[in-house]
């Protein structure tokens, strides 16, 4: 049986989930309240109040940027 | 020269925190936001668990931090600064390879490195390969991937 691999960053979010305890509705609400920060800015939040590595605050945002852009 | 590579604790945070600072000015780039950047400074409480110091003569002289990656079989290298006067002394290699052993022990075949075009050869010597760009605060930025043994 043929199955599609995930890509892109949702790719990421079962370690995410894994590694945080949290689900990602969780995350992309918290990233919806820094709606004025920069890319970079809500990745660095992520990684220094919340623990992320650079890899799993980075999925994070750019996911919720292309939901909004869609 | 003795370097000695222990796990950090909770103590080191301080230390930490100012060796990523001292060895990120050392190339004399983006050197006002550096300085105007609280987490150019800070290492994440949370990440303390998951970084390894190394240690010449009781003084912490550079570390590393290994982070959970995309999945089970990647893992993420956040973080690797050696104090700017022993660079090119082996510490950062000795350091690479420990982090290199913890993520092949935890289960993760591949590393992943997000690095400075000035980093990059670093890596790439030791066996890194192009896997991708990415942003970071400065500048775009490579990722780099190893297959761990």
């Amino acid at each position: 049986m043929a199955t599609e691999k995930v890509k892109g960053p949702p790719s990421y979010f079962p370690s995410i989930e894994k590694t945080y305890g949290k689900p990602i509705s969780y995350w992309l609400t918290l990233i919806d309240t820094m709606k004025e920060r920069k890319h970079m800015e809500m990745v660095s939040m992520l990684k220094s109040d919340h623990g992320m590595g650079h890899g799993h605050a980075n999925a994070l945002v750019a996911y919720h940027r292309s939901q909004k852009a869609a | 020269m003795a370097v000695f590579i222990r796990e950090a604790h909770a103590g080191d945070r301080d230390a930490l925190g100012a060796l990523k600072l001292q060895s990120s000015l050392a190339w004399g780039d983006h050197a006002e936001e550096l300085r105007a950047l609280p987490q150019a400074r800070e290492i994440p409480v949370a990440h303390l668990p998951h970084a390894i110091v190394a240690e010449l003569d009781g003084e912490i002289v550079g570390f590393a931090t290994v982070l959970a990656g995309r999945d089970a079989m990647q893992a993420e290298l956040e973080d690797l600064f050696v104090a700017p006067q022993l660079w090119q002394t082996g510490i950062g290699r000795k350091l690479l390879a420990e982090a290199e052993h913890r993520a092949a022990t935890r289960g993760a075949r591949t590393l992943h490195v997000v690095a400075g075009e000035r980093a990059r050869p670093f890596y790439e010597a030791s066996g890194y390969r192009f896997a991708g760009t990415t942003a970071t605060d400065f500048e775009p930025a490579v990722e780099l991937l190893k297959y761990l043994p």
